[in-house]
């Protein structure tokens, strides 16, 4: 039997993840346009680059994609500080002074150990080469007495090949401008090479998919963008909304829910008019959540709706038009 | 042996991704060329100082006229005249045959009616239905993010341990009282751009919004603070989005201030009001704030007189990272 090819693993189009709440994955109902991109960066082996608004699933394909394939899932959220170091390898010189420090209190050697022992690895070490990233530094005793770092992330293990991992690089467009340049080398070679000259590459006997989420907040080099195979999360239609609002809360009271999404559109048009950012599908769950606890009939005169509009919906600080538009029809 | 570098996404991975993934509709198929970029839709698209300022100019236009200008100068008399053109050819005597044909005239009602519009009365293009002509931009999409990093980096204290400090503390036998750190430059304090709506900056307004949304597409739009004046930066302000009275410019201590003017140029009745500017030059250098200065008129329009803490960069598609990050020496001279 030939092995199934990784792309094959995706599943189908609307074909829904049902979550994991040990792990507290929500459930995610994957998109026509998710599934062929994600075919597509399987195929090609290149990143996926994923764009959308916030709150509108970016982060949760790559966990719902890892959980439904059974592939080894790590993230790394980049901030403004983070560096191309941090991503791959970093020498933590603190603990390397300390024990030199103590070496020579004690007057002896044995207190340091070998270069290696100091590196850090990265989200990119752990994805690439496991097995290195987990022992590197450790003596041939220790690997024997099976001694090894823990993965950052969640590990699992498919009962037939082929074997992967997802990584996720979350919100690339809050790192300064110069990282998605410096993220070519090591997206493009998938390796990089170690400070004491070693090279590390990803292992050919396992998958890897590298996610990464932009919110558009900046916008990327195009060398950048030119590798990646790019995917634009649109909002959901209202029926969409409906079929996601009833996989994660399943009892959900149809009509409400419906509702919900009409006023999700009303709302969306409103906050493009006043050129601020339309409530995401987060937020729309959101609402759903808390009109079920609170079983809040949708209406501009019920009190409850109308701070639950405010608080989940339009959020504090916006303008209220769309709460004083019904209002005023309602009267 | 380093893996060799895949490069760009190429035509060859689009057939290939079509031969493995065999879509069978010509919608999934623009589906797969979208997501590799092969759709055929556009994209979602201080006081008076005797010190210069320093002056970011591309000098090569310069010297190629320059040049240019010398080497007429050194042209002996004599060539002046322009160089004859070459001999024409021979061709051999023929005569060709004519392949056109005479066609019979249509009488008039022959011709399609004229349409009403030509004999209506004038109506406004409908603004909405037209296409936006492209736009060249006075800072290139390939140039833009490199300068406006140079521009507006400010140094912090990075989390990578200057060891090198810490080995010269150490065998001085003394304790740092702090970890010394390696500065890194960081692009986090964003700006403040203050942009010239005056009327001399007339055939500029439209690069002006162009520029500020260029600072957003690099910066973030929550780093990019966009303030406008009319001929002093020091009365620049914003209108809050929710409405109301505009926000008066205040310079924010470390925060980088650029500033999109002509200095009045080339309307030769606005003079450059020295006075405020050199005020607004203070503000900035008493805050802290790094203080650049886009000019899009060449040099000879530029103030000399504002003092070392503002930079004057020329606003052309020339001007380079790499112009911004030499730095004059002590006299304003140019590094050679």
């Amino acid at each position: 039997m030939s092995k199934q090819a990784s792309w094959e693993l995706v599943p189908a189009a609307n074909a829904c993840f049902a979550g994991d709440p040990d792990r507290k994955i929500d459930p995610y109902l994957f998109s026509a346009e998710a599934v062929t991109a994600l075919r597509v960066a399987l195929a090609t082996q290149r990143p996926l680059l994923v764009e959308g608004l916030p709150g509108c699933g970016k982060t949760c394909l790559a966990e719902a994609l890892a959980a439904e394939i059974g592939w080894t899932f790590l993230c790394e959220t980049i901030t403004s500080r983070t560096r191309l170091e941090k991503l791959t390898v970093e020498v933590d010189h603190l603990s390397r002074l300390h024990d030199a420090q103590r070496a020579a209190a004690i007057g002896g050697a044995p207190a340091l150990r070998a270069d290696e022992a100091y590196y850090r690895p990265g989200v990119f070490w752990w994805a690439f080469d496991r097995d290195s990233a987990s022992t590197h530094g450790l003596s041939a005793d220790a690997r024997q007495c099976g001694v090894c770092a823990a993965l950052p992330g969640i590990e699992r293990t498919r009962k037939a090949p082929p074997h992967g991992t997802v990584l996720l690089i979350d919100e690339i467009d809050k790192a300064e401008p110069d990282l998605p340049n410096d993220l070519l080398e090591p997206l493009d070679r998938r390796g990089f090479r170690l400070p004491n000259g070693k090279y590390v590459s990803a292992s050919p006997e396992r998958e890897l998919l590298t996610v990464i989420t932009t919110n558009g907040e900046r916008e990327l080099p195009q060398a950048f963008l030119r590798r990646c195979v790019r995917l634009v999360l649109d909002e959901p239609t209202p029926d969409r909304l409906v079929a996601i609002a009833r996989k994660h809360y399943d009892g959900a009271n149809r009509d409400r829910v419906e509702a919900l999404a009409a006023k999700m559109t009303e709302f969306r048009a409103k906050a493009r008019e006043m050129g601020r950012r339309p409530p995401g599908t987060s937020e729309f769950l959101d609402a759903v959540r808390a009109c079920e606890a609170l079983d809040v009939r949708i209406s501009a005169d019920d009190p409850v709706w109308r701070q639950v509009e405010r608080a989940v919906l339009l959020k504090p600080g916006e303008p209220e038009s769309a709460t004083k538009a019904d209002s005023e029809s309602a009267a | 042996m380093n893996p060799p570098r895949r490069g760009e996404i190429h035509l060859g991975e689009l057939l290939t991704v079509l031969a493995t993934l065999q879509p069978g509709d010509a919608a999934t198929a623009r589906a797969i060329a979208a997501s590799l970029g092969f759709g055929l839709s556009a994209a979602p698209d201080i006081a008076t100082s005797t010190k210069e300022s320093e002056r970011i100019y591309d000098r090569s236009q310069q010297r190629a006229r320059r040049q240019a200008s010398q080497m007429a100068a050194k042209k002996p008399s004599g060539f002046d005249a322009p160089p004859r053109s070459p001999a024409p050819v021979d061709l051999p005597a023929q005569k060709l045959r004519a392949t056109l044909q005479a066609i019979d005239p249509q009488s008039p009602s022959a011709f399609p009616e004229k349409p009403a519009w030509i004999s209506s009365g004038y109506q406004r293009l409908d603004l909405q239905r037209t296409i936006p002509l492209p736009r060249a931009s006075l800072f290139p999409a390939r140039t833009m993010r490199g300068v406006f990093t140079a521009a507006l980096s400010t140094p912090r204290a990075g989390e990578q341990l200057d060891v090198d400090a810490l080995l010269r503390h150490l065998i001085a036998g003394r304790l740092p009282r702090a970890l010394p750190r390696l500065p890194e430059e960081t692009l986090a304090r964003g700006c403040q751009l203050l942009l010239d709506f005056s009327d001399s900056m007339l055939p500029l307004w439209e690069d002006l919004r162009h520029l500020s949304q260029q600072f957003v597409d690099v910066l973030g739009r929550e780093r990019v603070s966009v303030f406008e004046f009319d001929t002093l930066p020091g009365d620049a302000h914003c209108w809050p989005p929710e409405g109301g009275d505009p926000v008066p410019w205040q310079p924010e201590p470390g925060r980088p201030v650029v500033v999109a003017t002509g200095f009045g140029a080339p309307d030769r009745r606005a003079r450059f009001a020295g006075d405020g500017w050199h005020d607004f030059v203070a503000r900035c250098a008493r805050q802290g704030s790094p203080l650049n200065i886009l000019i899009p008129w060449s040099p000879a329009c530029w103030p000399r007189d504002l003092g070392p803490h503002a930079r004057l960069v020329h606003w052309h598609e020339r001007t380079s990272a790499a112009m911004l990050s030499r730095r004059t020496d002590r006299a304003g001279a140019w590094p050679r």
